[in-house]
């Protein structure tokens, strides 16, 4: 028998070279899941990568795994039907604050409250990048963008206490601007068995020109080495999570990064197999009795 | 034809009204004849009208007639929908204990207290229903023993004391008629021939059926009118199978897990209606591009927007063809009956898996709630296609490897299918993307990649067109200089079989063609026939004519299309009228005509 060699990060990334700009936090977060996955010793194919529109949407076609680069908005469910297609797969959602909390925010909830075991990667730039500028759900009031030239006056979203309040069973925040943090949390995200959500601050160079890599650097504070250990405590979590946006509109305070919430439950596959064997389901059935149930016999 | 019987029963929603149509319909098959079955449920969720239309014949038919011959009323909301359609000859058979019809010249009328019988002898007045059934065995002579069969059939899981039951109700209203009542009709039932191996479906059961038969795992559906039924059906069978059916946040949602299904290596589906299918358009884009095989079932509707919910409309073809933007290849198939919805649905994933692309069946709402007996399906002969996947150790040159890269679209094969890589295996890792590709899946927007892989994409269809388009199309072309041609699709298509048929009793030269598959289009196939006819006339239950457009668009054929809208199917009649206004007016060649023309102000009179 020949030797399993080790994997390396190397080992999934695609020779197609990112076409992000220079300084772009998402090469940071291509590095901590090469890493992640590196780590968990997970074939390349036996992943599947999936992602929507955007800049941070073209990950998967930098990945050496099977990907599937969709269309705007629809990356979770279809990451949800490769689940539950194939079960032993690891299904992962490479997607942006656009794709996520705008276009396709409809699909998160149902993701969530049903446990789905699948890992939802959100490189939030908070703006539009591929088009050049447009403030995102995520921006920060007073952002510009070209089509809000006057400075945004929306209120933004916050993703942590939505992915909270939707169920999601692991919900974490990290930092493109460090490595170490971004590859343990999403190697915690895809070990957890269930629908994990991490929240990646991986700001945008080009185009948001406040929330910058020199803004986030001395703002982010780890929350779990600030004592934040009881993971599966919600209404702590959600307490967490609503001081995410403080700092839009107060200088001192800080980014919380690390899990906000973990907690162990039944997915949305464990259910289905239960269902499964109440039914006596199998592969080998065939199918002509489906068809002769239909019959008229004699009585 | 030699024996024809239509049985119309009326009455309030919940008082089984729709059972007795159902034990009718059984019955008539027990006793070895076809039958087909028209249900029409109320708007509301409780009470409103609702009734069962059975046809019963000694050879296959393909309407629910013209009208029907015997109408049952439980109440006088049923009579009066129905009662501008009973004409001298035919037979009203009402419940005497709750309303007192109006005089009809020619009527037959037989009084049955159907209620009262019910709560007085029976002491159960949930058996209305039975009682009826009993009153028309009495007076039509009805197989009673196939109607107690099938009774048996239905309620002997709950018990002999509730069959027993059923019985007495049956047999108070067969000795009722007998002791109170003078026959004065002339339609009768023959005896019965035996029961044959045949099973009933409903349209929408047909296509659940069909889509499991051909190997269909995954189902994403979303609640919608009139579609919901074939999740119903398929639900437990597909678990059954260790599959799954996955109830969606919305209609987007379906297509898109339908597709990431696919992608992960098994046969997946969906089915909508119109509005889901508009809110669809982007993916079934994507599904072409990507080339991902998937299964998208339409049961057409009243449209646009909410339209008409519950009722029948031909207006989706349009959408199925042309619908997303940009171009791919993709089929559209539409069944012309029940039977033919189960074999379609197993074609349709055939096509898709054969072909790698979206496939789109169109049923329609008045065929989703249509019952009929057909031979049982043997699926030992039916052909199940299997999409082609990648094997690396067939693949002894790694043709499809370059620079370590798996060419999911390469460009050298000759009829542009390439094998697809299915996750888990480590020789065929690749991406898909809605961007235009190189032959390793990365983006590109050169011109030449762009055009060779649009030419890539587009020879699938031709190899369709070659290999597989025959068998779609039913000519029935016994005249070489017909007077009209007559080309149609979906259930328009069944009701002019019948037409087609009385017209030619009645010494008319007609000629017919029923496609199935509607797109891609095989222009020599639809010339060729046109040859044989003076005219064509495309009937259908839309305002454009559109099939009449896609026709026009791919043939140099000029048809004159005929177009009705008002929510309901043609009846035989319908088209019988159309041919013979053209038969008096042989100047008119082309145009779009509708029954305004046909029967100037009275056309409104019919509906």
């Amino acid at each position: 028998m020949e030797q399993q060699l080790e994997l390396q990060p190397a080992d999934y990334r695609s020779d197609i070279e990112p076409t992000w700009c220079p300084g772009c936090g998402d090469f940071g977060v291509i590095s901590a899941i090469t890493k992640a996955l590196a780590e968990l010793k997970i074939k390349p194919e036996n992943v599947v990568s999936v992602s929507g529109i955007g800049c941070s949407s073209r990950t998967p076609l930098f990945l050496k795994n099977y990907s599937m680069h969709v269309l705007h908005g629809r990356a979770i469910p279809t990451a949800i039907g490769v689940k539950l297609a194939n079960p032993d797969l690891t299904v992962l959602v490479e997607a942006g604050d656009g794709d996520l909390f705008s276009i396709g925010s409809g699909h998160n909830p149902h993701a969530a409250r049903r446990n789905i075991d699948i890992t939802v990667l959100c490189m939030d730039n908070q703006v539009y990048g591929l088009t050049k500028n447009q403030i995102s759900p995520t921006s920060r009031e007073g952002l510009y963008g070209s089509l809000t030239p006057f400075g945004s006056i929306d209120k933004p979203v916050n993703p942590i206490s939505y992915m909270l309040t939707f169920g999601a069973t692991f919900v974490a925040q990290t930092y493109a601007g460090n490595l170490k943090h971004m590859s343990e949390i999403i190697k915690k995200a895809i070990s957890h068995k269930g629908f994990s959500f991490v929240n990646i601050i991986s700001p945008c160079p080009t185009y948001n020109k406040v929330d910058t890599f020199k803004y986030y650097k001395d703002k982010t504070i780890d929350i779990n080495e600030q004592g934040h250990k009881e993971l599966d405590n919600l209404q702590k979590a959600l307490e967490l999570a609503m001081k995410d946006l403080e700092h839009y509109y107060n200088d001192s305070a800080k980014v919380p990064i690390g899990i906000f919430y973990e907690k162990e439950e039944p997915t949305y596959q464990d259910r289905v197999k239960e269902v499964k064997t109440k039914y006596k389901a199998s592969k080998d059935i065939n199918p002509q009795v489906f068809i002769d149930e239909c019959k008229v016999l004699p009585v | 034809m030699s024996f024809s019987l239509v049985i119309k029963i009326g009455g309030e929603g919940g008082e089984g009204v729709i059972s007795a149509g159902d034990f009718l319909t059984e019955a008539a098959v027990r006793s070895g004849y076809h039958v087909v079955n028209f249900k029409s449920f109320p708007a509301e969720i409780k009470g409103g009208y609702a009734n069962s239309t059975v046809r019963i014949s000694d050879e296959k038919l393909y309407s629910t007639g013209d009208g029907f011959d015997i109408l049952c009323c439980f109440n006088a909301e049923a009579y009066a929908y129905n009662k501008k359609h009973l004409k001298p000859g035919t037979v009203l058979v009402y419940d005497s204990s709750d309303f007192e019809p109006e005089e009809h010249d020619g009527v037959i009328m037989y009084p049955v207290p159907l209620s009262d019988i019910a709560k007085n002898e029976i002491k159960a007045y949930i058996t209305k229903n039975i009682v009826a059934l009993g009153a028309l065995v009495g007076l039509f002579n009805i197989p009673v023993e196939s109607l107690k069969d099938s009774i048996k059939a239905k309620f002997s899981r709950k018990g002999e004391k509730i069959v027993n039951m059923n019985y007495q109700a049956l047999e108070a209203g067969m000795k009722y008629v007998k002791e109170n009542l003078v026959k004065k009709d002339g339609f009768e039932f023959p005896p019965p021939i035996g029961l044959k191996d045949v099973v009933i479906m409903e349209g929408n059961q047909a296509v659940a059926k069909g889509c499991i038969a051909a190997g269909c795992e995954f189902y994403a559906a979303y609640p919608i009118t009139p579609a919901t039924s074939v999740g119903n059906y398929i639900v437990e069978d597909l678990i059954r199978k260790d599959g799954w059916l996955y109830q969606a946040e919305d209609e987007i949602a379906s297509l898109a897990m339908a597709i990431g299904a696919s992608f992960a290596g098994v046969k997946a589906m969906t089915a909508t209606s119109g509005p889901g299918l508009s809110l669809m358009s982007e993916l079934i884009g994507y599904a072409g591009m990507t080339e991902t095989p998937v299964v998208i079932v339409d049961v057409q509707r009243v449209g646009p927007a909410t339209g008409m919910p519950t009722k029948h409309e031909q207006g989706d073809l349009y959408h199925a063809v042309y619908g997303s933007h940009g171009e791919i290849p993709r089929a559209v198939l539409a069944p012309i009956s029940v039977e033919d919805s189960f074999y379609m649905s197993i074609e349709a994933f055939n096509l898709a898996e054969k072909y790698q692309m979206p496939v789109i069946v169109l049923t329609d709402a008045a065929m989703s709630l249509r019952a009929e007996a057909f031979p049982t399906p043997d699926l030992s002969k039916l052909n199940i296609v299997n999409r082609l996947i990648y094997k690396s150790e067939e693949d002894k040159e790694q043709k499809f490897i370059r620079h370590g890269r798996f060419l999911r679209y390469a460009l050298f094969t000759e009829d542009g299918i390439t094998p697809m890589g299915i996750p888990g295996d480590p020789n065929a890792i690749h991406a898909i993307t809605g961007l235009e590709r190189q032959e390793n899946s990365d983006p590109r927007n050169r011109p030449d990649i762009r055009t060779y892989q649009m030419n890539k994409r587009f020879k699938k269809l031709e190899k369709l067109l070659e290999e597989d388009y025959d068998r779609f199309i039913e000519i029935d072309a016994p005249y070489k200089d017909a007077d009209i041609g007559i080309i149609t699709w979906g259930l328009t298509a069944s009701i002019t079989k019948e037409a087609v048929q009385r017209l030619r009793s009645r010494g008319l030269k007609i000629n017919a063609m029923y496609p199935r598959l509607l797109w891609p289009v095989k222009e020599d196939v639809f010339e060729f026939f046109a040859k044989s006819s003076k005219r064509i006339l495309i009937p259908e239950t839309n305002y454009y004519g559109q099939l009449a457009t896609v026709v026009k668009d791919r043939t140099h054929i000029r048809p004159i299309s005929y177009n009705i809208y008002r929510g309901e199917p043609f009846i035989p009649k319908e088209i019988e009228d159309i041919v013979d206004f053209l038969m008096e007016n042989q100047e008119i060649t082309e145009g779009r005509f509708t029954p305004e023309h046909v029967y100037g102000e009275k056309a409104y009179g019919l509906i």
